[in-house]
Protein backbone atom coordinates (compact mmCIF):
# COMPACT_ATOMS: atom_id res chain seq x y z
CA UNK A 1 0.00 0.00 0.00
CA UNK A 2 1.08 3.41 -0.97
CA UNK A 3 1.99 4.96 2.84
CA UNK A 4 3.34 7.98 2.38
CA UNK A 5 1.72 11.28 4.55
CA UNK A 6 1.92 14.57 5.02
CA UNK A 7 1.95 15.86 8.68
CA UNK A 8 1.81 19.62 8.88
CA UNK A 9 1.86 20.86 12.52
CA UNK A 10 3.60 23.81 14.11
CA UNK A 11 4.22 22.39 17.62
CA UNK A 12 7.65 20.25 18.08
CA UNK A 13 5.99 18.44 20.89
CA UNK A 14 2.90 17.43 18.91
CA UNK A 15 5.31 16.68 15.71
CA UNK A 16 7.62 14.03 18.20
CA UNK A 17 4.22 12.63 19.11
CA UNK A 18 2.51 11.99 15.92
CA UNK A 19 6.39 11.03 14.69
CA UNK A 20 5.73 8.15 16.90
CA UNK A 21 2.50 7.39 16.26
CA UNK A 22 2.87 7.22 12.37
CA UNK A 23 6.06 5.61 12.58
CA UNK A 24 4.26 2.91 14.79
CA UNK A 25 1.04 2.32 12.03
CA UNK A 26 3.76 1.96 9.20
CA UNK A 27 3.38 5.17 7.91
CA UNK A 28 6.14 7.16 5.77
CA UNK A 29 5.42 10.63 7.05
CA UNK A 30 6.51 13.55 5.86
CA UNK A 31 6.15 17.02 8.49
CA UNK A 32 6.16 20.18 7.31
CA UNK A 33 5.71 22.90 10.31
CA UNK A 34 2.89 25.43 8.22
CA UNK A 35 0.92 25.08 4.82
CA UNK A 36 4.16 26.72 3.02
CA UNK A 37 6.38 24.51 3.83
CA UNK A 38 3.52 21.81 3.02
CA UNK A 39 2.65 22.83 -0.38
CA UNK A 40 6.47 23.36 -1.19
CA UNK A 41 7.34 19.86 -0.32
CA UNK A 42 3.74 18.34 -2.13
CA UNK A 43 4.41 18.12 -5.21
CA UNK A 44 8.00 15.78 -4.96
CA UNK A 45 6.08 14.22 -1.67
CA UNK A 46 2.85 12.84 -3.25
CA UNK A 47 1.25 12.23 -0.02
CA UNK A 48 -1.28 9.56 -0.15
CA UNK A 49 -3.15 11.54 2.80
CA UNK A 50 -2.73 14.70 4.43
CA UNK A 51 -3.10 15.22 8.32
CA UNK A 52 -2.89 18.76 9.96
CA UNK A 53 -3.23 19.58 13.42
CA UNK A 54 -6.26 21.41 14.22
CA UNK A 55 -6.13 24.62 16.44
CA UNK A 56 -3.35 26.30 14.92
CA UNK A 57 -2.20 29.06 12.08
CA UNK A 58 -3.66 29.08 10.04
CA UNK A 59 -7.36 28.22 11.01
CA UNK A 60 -7.91 24.30 9.46
CA UNK A 61 -10.54 25.63 7.15
CA UNK A 62 -7.83 27.37 5.07
CA UNK A 63 -5.32 24.59 5.52
CA UNK A 64 -8.03 22.43 3.90
CA UNK A 65 -9.23 25.06 1.33
CA UNK A 66 -5.63 24.93 0.27
CA UNK A 67 -4.78 21.55 0.18
CA UNK A 68 -7.89 20.79 -1.90
CA UNK A 69 -6.79 23.65 -4.35
CA UNK A 70 -3.53 22.18 -5.18
CA UNK A 71 -5.35 18.24 -4.61
CA UNK A 72 -8.75 17.93 -4.72
CA UNK A 73 -9.30 14.09 -4.00
CA UNK A 74 -6.86 14.07 -1.41
CA UNK A 75 -7.95 12.91 1.77
CA UNK A 76 -7.26 15.40 4.13
CA UNK A 77 -7.56 14.25 8.15
CA UNK A 78 -7.91 17.60 10.85
CA UNK A 79 -6.45 16.40 14.28
CA UNK A 80 -8.75 17.78 16.65
CA UNK A 81 -7.17 18.79 19.64
CA UNK A 82 -10.32 18.21 21.73
CA UNK A 83 -13.40 15.79 21.06
CA UNK A 84 -15.66 18.78 18.90
CA UNK A 85 -18.13 16.53 16.96
CA UNK A 86 -20.33 19.72 15.64
CA UNK A 87 -16.38 21.07 14.72
CA UNK A 88 -15.30 17.77 13.20
CA UNK A 89 -18.89 17.94 11.11
CA UNK A 90 -18.37 21.24 10.21
CA UNK A 91 -15.15 20.25 8.90
CA UNK A 92 -16.13 16.78 7.19
CA UNK A 93 -18.62 19.47 5.40
CA UNK A 94 -15.34 21.84 4.31
CA UNK A 95 -14.22 18.51 2.54
CA UNK A 96 -12.02 16.75 5.49
CA UNK A 97 -12.03 13.17 5.09
CA UNK A 98 -12.65 12.32 8.38
CA UNK A 99 -11.41 13.57 11.70
CA UNK A 100 -9.40 12.59 14.63
CA UNK A 101 -10.24 13.48 17.81
CA UNK A 102 -8.11 14.18 20.75
CA UNK A 103 -5.95 12.25 22.61
CA UNK A 104 -3.94 11.55 19.53
CA UNK A 105 -2.93 7.69 20.17
CA UNK A 106 -2.08 5.29 17.70
CA UNK A 107 -5.44 3.44 18.51
CA UNK A 108 -7.46 6.57 17.52
CA UNK A 109 -5.56 7.30 14.41
CA UNK A 110 -5.31 3.85 13.20
CA UNK A 111 -8.47 3.56 11.68
CA UNK A 112 -8.59 7.16 10.27
CA UNK A 113 -5.07 6.47 8.72
CA UNK A 114 -5.96 3.53 6.90
CA UNK A 115 -9.66 4.59 6.02
CA UNK A 116 -7.79 7.57 4.27
CA UNK A 117 -5.98 5.51 2.03
CA UNK A 118 -9.01 4.41 0.34
CA UNK A 119 -12.10 7.02 -0.81
CA UNK A 120 -16.47 7.05 -2.96
CA UNK A 121 -19.67 9.15 -2.59
CA UNK A 122 -23.07 8.73 -0.33
CA UNK A 123 -25.22 6.33 -2.07
CA UNK A 124 -28.57 7.61 -1.36
CA UNK A 125 -32.42 6.04 -2.54
CA UNK A 126 -35.90 7.06 -1.98
CA UNK A 127 -36.71 3.65 -0.85
CA UNK A 128 -34.87 0.81 -0.30
CA UNK A 129 -37.21 -2.05 -1.04
CA UNK A 130 -37.07 -0.18 -4.49
CA UNK A 131 -33.55 -0.41 -4.47
CA UNK A 132 -33.39 -4.49 -2.91
CA UNK A 133 -36.17 -4.91 -5.80
CA UNK A 134 -34.25 -4.07 -8.70
CA UNK A 135 -31.09 -5.99 -7.44
CA UNK A 136 -33.41 -9.07 -6.95
CA UNK A 137 -34.89 -8.30 -10.65
CA UNK A 138 -31.47 -7.59 -11.87
CA UNK A 139 -30.20 -10.76 -10.27
CA UNK A 140 -33.14 -12.79 -11.61
CA UNK A 141 -32.85 -11.50 -15.03
CA UNK A 142 -29.27 -12.33 -15.07
CA UNK A 143 -30.26 -15.97 -14.03
CA UNK A 144 -32.91 -15.79 -16.36
CA UNK A 145 -30.96 -14.95 -19.35
CA UNK A 146 -27.72 -17.69 -18.14
CA UNK A 147 -30.36 -20.58 -17.49
CA UNK A 148 -32.10 -19.42 -21.38
CA UNK A 149 -28.43 -19.59 -22.42
CA UNK A 150 -27.98 -22.78 -20.87
CA UNK A 151 -31.59 -24.06 -21.59
CA UNK A 152 -31.28 -22.89 -25.77
CA UNK A 153 -27.34 -24.53 -25.87
CA UNK A 154 -28.23 -27.88 -24.39
CA UNK A 155 -32.05 -27.79 -26.74
CA UNK A 156 -29.85 -27.03 -29.42
CA UNK A 157 -27.34 -29.52 -28.87
CA UNK A 158 -30.18 -32.27 -27.98
CA UNK A 159 -31.74 -31.53 -31.11
CA UNK A 160 -28.73 -31.90 -33.39
CA UNK A 161 -27.87 -34.80 -31.45
CA UNK A 162 -30.65 -36.85 -31.11
CA UNK A 163 -33.34 -35.70 -33.38
CA UNK A 164 -33.74 -38.47 -36.27
CA UNK A 165 -32.22 -37.77 -39.51
CA UNK A 166 -34.70 -35.61 -41.58
CA UNK A 167 -36.41 -38.28 -43.93
CA UNK A 168 -36.31 -38.02 -47.71
CA UNK A 169 -39.10 -36.82 -49.02
CA UNK A 170 -41.40 -40.08 -50.39
CA UNK A 171 -44.46 -38.25 -52.04
CA UNK A 172 -44.03 -36.65 -55.28
CA UNK A 173 -46.03 -34.50 -57.10
CA UNK A 174 -45.98 -34.47 -60.67
CA UNK A 175 -46.64 -32.21 -63.25
CA UNK A 176 -49.30 -33.72 -65.32
CA UNK A 177 -52.26 -35.21 -63.30
CA UNK A 178 -53.32 -38.67 -65.13
CA UNK A 179 -50.60 -41.08 -64.47
CA UNK A 180 -51.75 -44.59 -65.51
CA UNK A 181 -48.37 -47.19 -65.23
CA UNK A 182 -45.35 -47.00 -63.32
CA UNK A 183 -41.84 -48.97 -63.33
CA UNK A 184 -39.32 -48.51 -61.35
CA UNK A 185 -35.76 -48.75 -62.87
CA UNK A 186 -31.92 -48.29 -61.22
CA UNK A 187 -31.94 -44.61 -61.17
CA UNK A 188 -34.97 -43.69 -63.18
CA UNK A 189 -38.69 -44.02 -62.86
CA UNK A 190 -40.87 -44.05 -65.94
CA UNK A 191 -44.84 -42.87 -65.64
CA UNK A 192 -47.47 -43.03 -68.25
CA UNK A 193 -49.80 -40.43 -68.90
CA UNK A 194 -52.97 -41.06 -70.68
CA UNK A 195 -54.23 -37.55 -70.76
CA UNK A 196 -51.18 -36.29 -72.45
CA UNK A 197 -50.38 -39.58 -74.17
CA UNK A 198 -46.83 -39.54 -72.78
CA UNK A 199 -44.32 -41.34 -71.38
CA UNK A 200 -42.17 -39.64 -68.77
CA UNK A 201 -38.63 -40.33 -67.50
CA UNK A 202 -38.12 -39.26 -63.88
CA UNK A 203 -35.18 -38.73 -62.00
CA UNK A 204 -35.57 -41.24 -58.81
CA UNK A 205 -33.69 -38.65 -56.33
CA UNK A 206 -36.38 -35.57 -56.84
CA UNK A 207 -38.65 -36.93 -59.16
CA UNK A 208 -37.48 -33.81 -61.59
CA UNK A 209 -38.32 -34.76 -65.55
CA UNK A 210 -35.67 -36.41 -67.42
CA UNK A 211 -37.15 -36.95 -70.62
CA UNK A 212 -40.75 -36.93 -72.61
CA UNK A 213 -41.68 -39.42 -74.63
CA UNK A 214 -44.73 -38.52 -76.55
CA UNK A 215 -47.28 -41.65 -77.76
CA UNK A 216 -49.95 -40.04 -80.04
CA UNK A 217 -50.67 -43.41 -81.78
CA UNK A 218 -51.84 -44.56 -78.00
CA UNK A 219 -53.67 -43.64 -74.82
CA UNK A 220 -51.75 -45.85 -72.25
CA UNK A 221 -53.68 -47.13 -69.43
CA UNK A 222 -51.35 -49.69 -67.53
CA UNK A 223 -46.97 -50.25 -68.28
CA UNK A 224 -44.63 -52.82 -67.16
CA UNK A 225 -41.35 -53.87 -68.00
CA UNK A 226 -39.65 -56.87 -68.28
CA UNK A 227 -35.61 -57.53 -68.76
CA UNK A 228 -35.40 -56.46 -72.15
CA UNK A 229 -38.69 -54.70 -73.48
CA UNK A 230 -41.60 -52.08 -72.07
CA UNK A 231 -45.12 -53.22 -72.18
CA UNK A 232 -47.82 -50.62 -72.48
CA UNK A 233 -51.40 -51.43 -72.28
CA UNK A 234 -53.78 -49.23 -74.27
CA UNK A 235 -57.52 -47.89 -73.47
CA UNK A 236 -58.33 -50.34 -76.46
CA UNK A 237 -57.11 -52.96 -74.46
CA UNK A 238 -54.27 -53.67 -77.14
CA UNK A 239 -50.92 -54.09 -75.25
CA UNK A 240 -47.69 -53.10 -77.14
CA UNK A 241 -44.58 -54.24 -76.53
CA UNK A 242 -41.68 -52.00 -76.81
CA UNK A 243 -37.73 -52.16 -77.07
CA UNK A 244 -36.36 -49.73 -74.01
CA UNK A 245 -34.37 -47.58 -76.88
CA UNK A 246 -34.18 -43.75 -76.63
CA UNK A 247 -37.72 -43.84 -78.42
CA UNK A 248 -39.26 -46.82 -77.17
CA UNK A 249 -39.71 -48.51 -80.58
CA UNK A 250 -42.67 -50.69 -80.69
CA UNK A 251 -42.19 -54.41 -81.39
CA UNK A 252 -45.48 -56.29 -81.55
CA UNK A 253 -48.96 -56.11 -80.17
CA UNK A 254 -51.65 -58.20 -78.86
CA UNK A 255 -54.87 -58.44 -79.78
CA UNK A 256 -56.97 -56.78 -77.91
CA UNK A 257 -58.57 -57.77 -74.82
CA UNK A 258 -61.87 -57.59 -73.55
CA UNK A 259 -62.27 -56.14 -70.78
CA UNK A 260 -59.47 -53.95 -71.38
CA UNK A 261 -56.78 -54.37 -68.94
CA UNK A 262 -55.37 -51.56 -66.54
CA UNK A 263 -53.02 -53.01 -64.70
CA UNK A 264 -50.15 -54.99 -66.05
CA UNK A 265 -47.17 -56.92 -64.82
CA UNK A 266 -44.19 -59.35 -65.43
CA UNK A 267 -43.35 -62.10 -62.27
CA UNK A 268 -40.32 -63.38 -64.02
CA UNK A 269 -42.21 -66.12 -65.46
CA UNK A 270 -45.76 -65.22 -66.55
CA UNK A 271 -47.25 -62.15 -67.18
CA UNK A 272 -51.04 -60.67 -65.20
CA UNK A 273 -53.21 -58.29 -66.25
CA UNK A 274 -56.26 -56.74 -64.24
CA UNK A 275 -59.21 -55.16 -64.61
CA UNK A 276 -60.25 -52.48 -62.13
CA UNK A 277 -63.70 -52.47 -62.88
CA UNK A 278 -64.65 -56.19 -62.76
CA UNK A 279 -61.81 -57.10 -60.38
CA UNK A 280 -60.61 -59.71 -62.85
CA UNK A 281 -56.73 -60.86 -62.34
CA UNK A 282 -55.53 -63.07 -65.86
CA UNK A 283 -52.45 -64.95 -65.60
CA UNK A 284 -50.90 -65.11 -69.29
CA UNK A 285 -47.92 -66.63 -70.98
CA UNK A 286 -45.27 -65.01 -71.86
CA UNK A 287 -44.92 -64.13 -75.62
CA UNK A 288 -45.59 -61.65 -78.22
CA UNK A 289 -49.58 -62.58 -77.68
CA UNK A 290 -49.75 -62.78 -74.22
CA UNK A 291 -52.21 -65.95 -73.95
CA UNK A 292 -54.39 -65.95 -70.87
CA UNK A 293 -53.53 -68.99 -68.60
CA UNK A 294 -56.03 -68.69 -65.94
CA UNK A 295 -58.42 -65.81 -64.68
CA UNK A 296 -59.23 -65.12 -60.65
CA UNK A 297 -62.11 -62.83 -59.03
CA UNK A 298 -59.71 -60.87 -57.16
CA UNK A 299 -60.49 -61.38 -53.22
CA UNK A 300 -60.30 -57.84 -51.67
CA UNK A 301 -62.49 -55.04 -51.86
CA UNK A 302 -61.90 -52.90 -54.62
CA UNK A 303 -58.92 -53.44 -56.48
CA UNK A 304 -57.34 -49.80 -58.33
CA UNK A 305 -54.53 -51.17 -59.27
CA UNK A 306 -52.41 -54.18 -59.37
CA UNK A 307 -48.50 -55.35 -59.78
CA UNK A 308 -46.05 -58.49 -59.39
CA UNK A 309 -42.87 -59.20 -58.66
CA UNK A 310 -40.96 -62.90 -58.35
CA UNK A 311 -42.77 -63.13 -54.97
CA UNK A 312 -46.11 -61.76 -54.72
CA UNK A 313 -49.64 -59.94 -56.08
CA UNK A 314 -49.80 -56.42 -54.91
CA UNK A 315 -52.82 -54.80 -54.94
CA UNK A 316 -54.21 -51.47 -53.87
CA UNK A 317 -56.97 -51.39 -52.50
CA UNK A 318 -59.55 -48.42 -52.65
CA UNK A 319 -62.04 -50.22 -50.84
CA UNK A 320 -59.97 -52.20 -47.99
CA UNK A 321 -58.03 -48.31 -48.38
CA UNK A 322 -54.82 -50.76 -48.37
CA UNK A 323 -51.64 -52.76 -49.58
CA UNK A 324 -52.73 -56.03 -50.06
CA UNK A 325 -50.52 -58.95 -50.79
CA UNK A 326 -51.62 -62.13 -52.75
CA UNK A 327 -49.81 -65.06 -53.76
CA UNK A 328 -48.65 -65.69 -56.84
CA UNK A 329 -50.13 -69.30 -56.70
CA UNK A 330 -53.58 -68.48 -55.38
CA UNK A 331 -54.41 -65.10 -56.23
CA UNK A 332 -57.64 -65.63 -54.81
CA UNK A 333 -55.99 -65.11 -51.17
CA UNK A 334 -54.82 -62.80 -49.30
CA UNK A 335 -51.79 -63.16 -47.28
CA UNK A 336 -51.35 -59.87 -45.91
CA UNK A 337 -52.83 -56.44 -46.32
CA UNK A 338 -51.54 -53.08 -44.84
CA UNK A 339 -53.67 -50.16 -44.35
CA UNK A 340 -52.17 -47.14 -46.24
CA UNK A 341 -52.11 -43.68 -44.75
CA UNK A 342 -51.99 -42.35 -48.26
CA UNK A 343 -55.64 -43.13 -48.12
CA UNK A 344 -56.14 -40.56 -45.51
CA UNK A 345 -57.11 -38.37 -48.38
CA UNK A 346 -59.95 -38.96 -49.45
CA UNK A 347 -59.48 -37.76 -53.44
CA UNK A 348 -56.58 -40.67 -53.49
CA UNK A 349 -57.02 -42.61 -56.26
CA UNK A 350 -54.59 -45.25 -57.10
CA UNK A 351 -54.18 -45.77 -60.64
CA UNK A 352 -50.64 -47.81 -61.25
CA UNK A 353 -48.13 -49.96 -58.65
CA UNK A 354 -44.78 -50.78 -59.23
CA UNK A 355 -42.44 -52.81 -56.80
CA UNK A 356 -39.09 -52.90 -56.55
CA UNK A 357 -36.08 -53.40 -53.69
CA UNK A 358 -38.45 -53.91 -50.95
CA UNK A 359 -40.53 -50.79 -51.82
CA UNK A 360 -44.17 -50.25 -53.02
CA UNK A 361 -44.52 -47.34 -55.78
CA UNK A 362 -47.27 -45.94 -56.13
CA UNK A 363 -48.97 -43.36 -58.85
CA UNK A 364 -52.27 -42.17 -59.03
CA UNK A 365 -54.28 -39.29 -58.83
CA UNK A 366 -55.50 -37.43 -55.86
CA UNK A 367 -56.86 -33.69 -55.57
CA UNK A 368 -56.75 -32.93 -59.55
CA UNK A 369 -53.11 -33.43 -59.40
CA UNK A 370 -50.84 -36.13 -60.54
CA UNK A 371 -48.62 -37.86 -57.22
CA UNK A 372 -46.42 -40.88 -57.31
CA UNK A 373 -45.58 -42.22 -53.38
CA UNK A 374 -43.65 -45.60 -52.07
CA UNK A 375 -44.54 -47.22 -49.07
CA UNK A 376 -42.05 -50.21 -47.83
CA UNK A 377 -43.16 -53.44 -48.09
CA UNK A 378 -44.94 -55.08 -45.66
CA UNK A 379 -43.04 -57.94 -43.56
CA UNK B 1 -26.86 -0.07 -13.27
CA UNK B 2 -25.45 2.34 -10.76
CA UNK B 3 -27.10 3.32 -7.62
CA UNK B 4 -27.92 7.05 -7.43
CA UNK B 5 -25.10 8.76 -4.85
CA UNK B 6 -24.43 12.15 -3.30
CA UNK B 7 -21.14 13.73 -4.91
CA UNK B 8 -19.63 12.69 -1.31
CA UNK B 9 -20.41 10.67 1.58
CA UNK B 10 -22.38 12.89 3.52
CA UNK B 11 -20.81 13.72 7.30
CA UNK B 12 -23.69 12.96 10.32
CA UNK B 13 -23.56 13.93 13.76
CA UNK B 14 -24.66 11.21 16.13
CA UNK B 15 -25.95 11.64 19.58
CA UNK B 16 -26.72 8.51 21.77
CA UNK B 17 -26.89 10.19 25.12
CA UNK B 18 -26.97 13.48 26.88
CA UNK B 19 -24.25 13.32 29.37
CA UNK B 20 -21.80 11.65 26.81
CA UNK B 21 -19.87 14.14 23.80
CA UNK B 22 -21.69 13.72 20.31
CA UNK B 23 -19.56 11.58 17.78
CA UNK B 24 -19.20 11.77 13.72
CA UNK B 25 -19.10 9.94 10.81
CA UNK B 26 -20.43 9.74 7.37
CA UNK B 27 -23.66 8.21 6.11
CA UNK B 28 -22.49 5.70 3.08
CA UNK B 29 -25.99 4.83 2.11
CA UNK B 30 -29.16 6.66 2.88
CA UNK B 31 -33.42 6.05 2.04
CA UNK B 32 -36.15 6.89 3.72
CA UNK B 33 -36.60 3.90 5.86
CA UNK B 34 -32.47 2.92 7.25
CA UNK B 35 -28.97 4.16 6.54
CA UNK B 36 -25.92 2.75 6.96
CA UNK B 37 -23.37 4.96 9.01
CA UNK B 38 -19.52 4.39 8.78
CA UNK B 39 -17.64 6.35 11.92
CA UNK B 40 -14.64 5.07 13.69
CA UNK B 41 -16.26 5.61 17.21
CA UNK B 42 -17.28 2.57 18.78
CA UNK B 43 -21.39 1.65 19.34
CA UNK B 44 -23.23 -1.36 20.41
CA UNK B 45 -25.78 -2.98 18.56
CA UNK B 46 -29.17 -1.84 19.59
CA UNK B 47 -28.58 1.74 20.80
CA UNK B 48 -30.56 4.46 19.59
CA UNK B 49 -28.95 7.09 17.93
CA UNK B 50 -29.90 11.28 16.63
CA UNK B 51 -28.34 11.38 13.43
CA UNK B 52 -27.80 15.32 12.31
CA UNK B 53 -26.98 15.74 9.02
CA UNK B 54 -27.90 17.38 5.58
CA UNK B 55 -29.43 16.37 2.69
CA UNK B 56 -29.44 18.97 -0.07
CA UNK B 57 -29.37 21.99 1.77
CA UNK B 58 -32.21 20.65 3.85
CA UNK B 59 -30.97 20.34 8.03
CA UNK B 60 -32.04 17.16 9.37
CA UNK B 61 -31.42 16.84 12.81
CA UNK B 62 -31.59 14.45 15.49
CA UNK B 63 -33.46 12.13 12.85
CA UNK B 64 -34.15 8.96 15.74
CA UNK B 65 -32.24 6.12 14.20
CA UNK B 66 -31.53 2.54 15.90
CA UNK B 67 -28.76 0.53 15.38
CA UNK B 68 -29.27 -2.70 14.28
CA UNK B 69 -26.59 -4.02 12.88
CA UNK B 70 -22.62 -3.20 14.16
CA UNK B 71 -19.87 -4.76 11.92
CA UNK B 72 -15.92 -3.40 12.10
CA UNK B 73 -14.32 -3.33 9.11
CA UNK B 74 -10.57 -4.04 7.93
CA UNK B 75 -9.38 -0.37 8.48
CA UNK B 76 -11.07 -0.47 12.21
CA UNK B 77 -14.05 1.36 11.22
CA UNK B 78 -17.72 0.43 12.50
CA UNK B 79 -20.43 -0.25 9.71
CA UNK B 80 -23.30 0.66 11.93
CA UNK B 81 -27.23 -0.60 10.21
CA UNK B 82 -29.35 2.23 11.13
CA UNK B 83 -33.51 1.55 11.04
CA UNK B 84 -35.02 5.26 11.41
CA UNK B 85 -37.83 4.52 13.83
CA UNK B 86 -39.55 7.43 13.64
CA UNK B 87 -42.35 7.57 10.74
CA UNK B 88 -42.54 11.48 10.64
CA UNK B 89 -39.24 11.74 10.02
CA UNK B 90 -39.01 9.14 7.46
CA UNK B 91 -41.73 11.29 5.70
CA UNK B 92 -39.62 14.13 5.50
CA UNK B 93 -36.82 12.37 4.30
CA UNK B 94 -38.58 10.43 1.55
CA UNK B 95 -39.44 13.85 0.54
CA UNK B 96 -36.32 15.41 0.65
CA UNK B 97 -34.44 12.00 -1.05
CA UNK B 98 -37.24 12.16 -3.56
CA UNK B 99 -36.04 15.88 -4.68
CA UNK B 100 -32.43 15.11 -4.98
CA UNK B 101 -32.88 12.22 -7.19
CA UNK B 102 -33.30 12.66 -10.37
CA UNK B 103 -36.82 12.19 -12.31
Amino acid sequence: MFNTVQVICASEKDRTILRGIFANLGADAVFSADLNDALAVFEKARPAAVFFADGEEPPAEILLREIKRVAPLIPAVPLLKRRDAERAVGLMKAGAFDCAQSPWTEETLRPVYRKALRLSGTAIELDSTALRSRRRSAALALAAFFAFTGFAGGFYYGFKRFSPKAVKPHTFALPYAHPTGIVIKETTALVTDWYSQGLYEHDLKDFSIRKVTSLPEQTPVAMTATADSLWLAGANGVLEKRLPDTRYTPVSKTAAFSPPPDSVCFDGLYFWTADSRSGVITRRMPGDALTELKSYKYPGGRLSALTCDTRFLWAADGGLKALVKMSLDDPEKILTRKELKAYASKTLKVTALASKKGRIWFAGEDGGRGVVFFENEPK
Amino acid sequence: MNPNKADSYIPALAKTALDLPPLWGRLTALSSDEAEFLSHFELPAGKTLALSFELGGVAFEDVRARIRTALRDPDGYYNYALAFTAPDQRELLRSAIGTQLPR
